[in-house]
C-alpha cells in the first residue's frame, strides 16, 4: 500500500510538463527579484546602515561561515544578486546564473531575517529559485514537455500548498486549538489596519468568522493541485485572499503570490503572436 | 531523465519535506527557511492588550520627537525592534545604534542625545479596542 502511494506520488511529481513554462517562470521570478529588492522588500538594504551588534543570525547564519552584514557586505550581495538575476532572466546560462541567484538570495534572506523578525512568505520562492536551475535551457516558445520541467513545477506548486497547509498546524501549535476564537485579526487591524479596515474592529464577530474561514482555506489548500475547475477555483480564492489581506492589513505575501504563477499554463503566452517571439528550435 | 537524475530529485524532495514537517512541529523561526509557518499563529485574548513599540528621540537642539519605527527612520522594521525588545530592555545602551542609524539616514537632522523606547498599549474588551492607548517606557539611553 505504501509502495503504491509512493509510486503514484512519484509518477505525479515527475509527469512531464511544458518546458516553456519554466522559461516563463524564470523570467517572472528573476525579474521579480528586482521588484523585491527595490520596492516591496526594500528595507533589507537598510540593514547595512545598522550596527552589526543588532545582527542576531539565524541558525543557517550561525552554522555556515556567512559574513556579518556590514554595509559593504550588504551592498556587494545586493549587486551580485541583481546581476545574477538579470542574466538568469534572459534565459542564458540557466544553471550557473540560477544557482548563483538561489544562493545569493538565500544570503539576502539571512541578512533580512536576522534582526528579530522572520517573514513566512519566502519558502515557495526559495524552492523555486533552487529548482529552476535544474531544468537546463528552456525557451518561451518551446513546444515539448519534460520530466525535469514537471518535477520543478510540482516542487513549486507543492511548496505553495505546504505554506498554506502547514500554517494551520503552526496556529494550533502556537495559538492553541481555540486560535480561531481569539483576537488575532483584531490585533492585526489595530496595529496595522488600513483605512478600509478600521470598521472591522467594531465587528469582532466578523473577524472571528474570518479566522475560521482562514483555517478552512488553509486545510483545503491541497485542492490547488487538483486539475480543472476545482484547482482553478481554489487558485482564484487564494488570489482573493491575498488581495483582501493587502487591502485590510497592508500585508502581501508577494514572493509567495508570484509562485502561484506555477499553477498557470504560462506556456500559452509563448503562443501569443502579439508577443512576437522568434520561433525556438527545440533546445537541449 | 536518467535514473540517477530521478533518484537525486526524489531524495532531495523527501529530505526537504521531512525537514519542513520537523520544522513545523518542533522548529522555530530560527530554522528559516524550514521553520514553522507561524504568521499570525499566536492567539490574542479577547480581553488582552495590543502593543506597538515607538521611539522618542531627543535632539541636541532641544527637540523631542516621537517617531514610528521603520526602515526609513532607523533602518529596522518595527517588528524587528519588538523581536529584540528583550535585548533592548536588558541592555538599553543598544539604543545608541538606533540613534546612529537615524543620524546616518537623516544627515540634515541635529545630533541625537537620547532615545526612549516605549510601548503603546491598547486594551481589548470582547475583541475590540476600548479606552485610550496607554504608554509605557521600555528602555532609555542618553549619550
Amino acid at each position: 500500500m505504501a509502495t503504491l502511494m509512493v509510486d503514484t506520488a512519484r509518477r505525479w511529481w515527475f509527469a512531464p510538463l511544458p518546458v516553456a513554462r519554466i522559461a516563463w517562470l524564470r523570467t517572472f521570478i528573476y525579474l521579480f527579484i528586482f521588484v523585491d529588492v527595490f520596492l516591496t522588500t526594500a528595507w533589507v538594504k537598510r540593514h547595512g546602515q545598522v550596527s552589526t551588534e543588532l545582527y542576531d543570525p539565524l541558525f543557517i547564519g550561525r552554522t555556515l561561515p556567512l559574513p556579518d552584514p556590514t554595509s559593504a557586505v550588504v551592498f556587494t550581495t545586493c549587486i551580485a544578486l541583481l546581476l545574477g538575476a538579470g542574466v538568469a532572466a534572459t534565459g542564458h546560462w540557466p544553471r550557473l546564473a540560477g544557482t548563483a541567484v538561489a544562493l545569493l538570495y538565500l544570503e539576502w534572506m539571512v541578512i533580512a531575517f536576522s534582526y528579530g523578525k522572520v517573514d513566512h512568505d519566502r519558502f515557495a520562492f526559495l524552492v523555486a529559485l533552487f529548482v529552476l536551475p535544474t531544468v537546463g535551457r528552456a525557451h518561451w516558445r518551446q513546444e515539448d514537455s519534460s520530466e525535469a520541467a514537471g518535477w520543478a513545477i510540482r516542487c513549486i506548486q507543492v511548496s505553495v500548498v505546504l505554506t498554506y497547509f502547514l500554517a494551520t498546524f503552526a496556529k494550533l501549535r502556537f495559538g492553541g486549538l481555540n486560535w480561531a476564537t481569539g483576537a488575532t485579526l483584531a490585533r492585526a487591524v489595530v496595529r496595522r489596519g488600513t483605512g478600509l479596515a478600521d470598521w472591522l474592529t467594531d465587528v469582532p464577530a466578523l473577524l472571528r468568522a474570518t479566522q475560521f474561514g482562514i483555517i478552512v482555506f488553509e486545510l483545503s489548500s491541497p485542492l490547488l493541485l487538483v486539475r480543472g475547475r476545482v484547482g482553478h477555483t481554489f487558485l482564484t480564492l487564494a488570489v482573493l485572499f491575498h488581495v483582501v489581506t493587502f487591502l485590510t492589513i497592508s500585508i502581501i505575501f508577494l514572493p509567495h503570490v508570484v509562485c502561484l504563477l506555477a499553477f498557470l499554463p504560462l506556456e500559452r503566452l509563448g503562443r501569443a503572436p502579439a508577443l512576437g517571439l522568434r520561433r525556438a528550435s527545440v533546445a537541449g | 531523465m536518467s535514473a540517477m537524475g530521478r533518484n537525486i530529485r526524489t531524495v532531495a524532495t523527501a529530505t526537504i519535506v521531512v525537514l519542513l514537517l520537523l520544522g513545523t512541529f518542533w522548529g522555530q523561526d530560527d530554522h528559516f527557511p524550514l521553520g514553522p509557518f507561524r504568521m499570525y499563529s499566536t492567539r490574542n485574548s479577547l480581553e488582552g492588550r495590543v502593543n506597538a513599540a515607538r521611539l522618542e528621540l531627543s535632539f541636541a537642539n532641544g527637540d523631542v520627537v516621537e517617531t514610528g519605527i521603520s526602515p526609513r527612520s532607523v533602518g529596522l522594521r518595527r517588528a524587528e525592534i519588538e523581536g529584540q525588545q528583550d535585548r533592548f530592555e536588558a541592555r538599553p545602551q543598544l539604543l545608541r545604534h538606533l540613534a546612529d542609524a537615524y543620524e546616518s539616514l537623516h544627515p540634515e537632522a541635529p545630533p541625537i542625545v537620547g532615545v526612549r523606547m516605549l510601548d503603546v498599549i491598547v486594551q481589548l474588551r470582547d475583541g475590540r479596542p476600548s479606552g485610550e492607548p496607554v504608554e509605557q517606557t521600555l528602555a532609555t539611553w542618553q549619550r
